[in-house]
């Protein structure tokens, strides 16, 4: 039974990791793309609206932890 | 403690190969130029935070975890913007001249060196989020 449960786990955390690694990989594309499409490299520009989007994910995450009693 | 140190670096060289198994099967060329990498790095934060976002609503992680995740993305942040200092120190942009010929891409080992541990602080925070929701989990089940 343990071990089931062991491989479970396993999966689920194997399968998480992949999803986000795919999420990541799908929005580093699409990133490229557009600067492809402009023909020009990836900016600092670029970095700048990552870092923005980055900012809003943050705040959403510490809006859930404090909901969440953190 | 051996054995955790090993599970959690297959865990972190398992997402990276999947990120980049998912832009070869997008199209999207790999990360070459440094400032690729660093918007990999900083993909990489934004999906820490996602996941950790994700599974503190489905209830599969704690708060306390998803704060762990949390200042993880901050010290990645951090790590990215040293790197990017040091980059732009050692490598600094300037217009180049029309008849100039193309210069090679500079590089900055140490800004890529730091850069590398932004990344790995980023697959540890990933490797724990999982860990913890899968604990999470495992403690859920009846």
């Amino acid at each position: 039974m343990s071990a089931v449960l062991t491989t479970i786990t396993v999966a689920d955390t194997l399968a998480n990791l992949l999803t986000q690694a795919l999420a990541a990989a799908s929005q580093y594309a699409a990133l490229q793309k557009a600067a492809a499409d402009r023909g020009t490299p990836l900016t600092l520009d670029d970095l700048k609206g990552l870092r923005v989007a980055d900012g809003v994910v943050r705040d959403d995450l510490e809006a859930a932890i404090a909901a969440h009693g953190g | 403690m051996k054995r955790h140190l090993t599970l959690f670096l297959a865990l972190a060289s398992f997402t990276l190969a999947s990120f980049f198994v998912g832009c070869a099967q997008l199209g999207a060329p790999p990360p070459v130029t440094f400032i690729d990498k660093v918007a990999v790095a900083q993909l990489s934060v934004t999906t820490a935070r996602k996941g950790a976002l994700t599974a503190l609503n489905l209830g599969t992680l704690s708060a306390k975890d998803a704060r762990t995740v949390q200042t993880a993305a901050d010290n990645g942040n951090e790590a990215i913007d040293v790197a990017v200092g040091m980059y732009f120190a050692a490598c600094p942009m300037a217009p180049p001249a029309a008849s100039a010929p193309p210069a090679a891409p500079c590089t900055s080992t140490k800004a890529d060196a730091k850069l590398a541990m932004a990344t790995a602080i980023l697959a540890a925070a990933t490797a724990y989020l999982d860990k913890a929701a899968a604990t999470q989990l495992q403690g859920n089940k009846p």
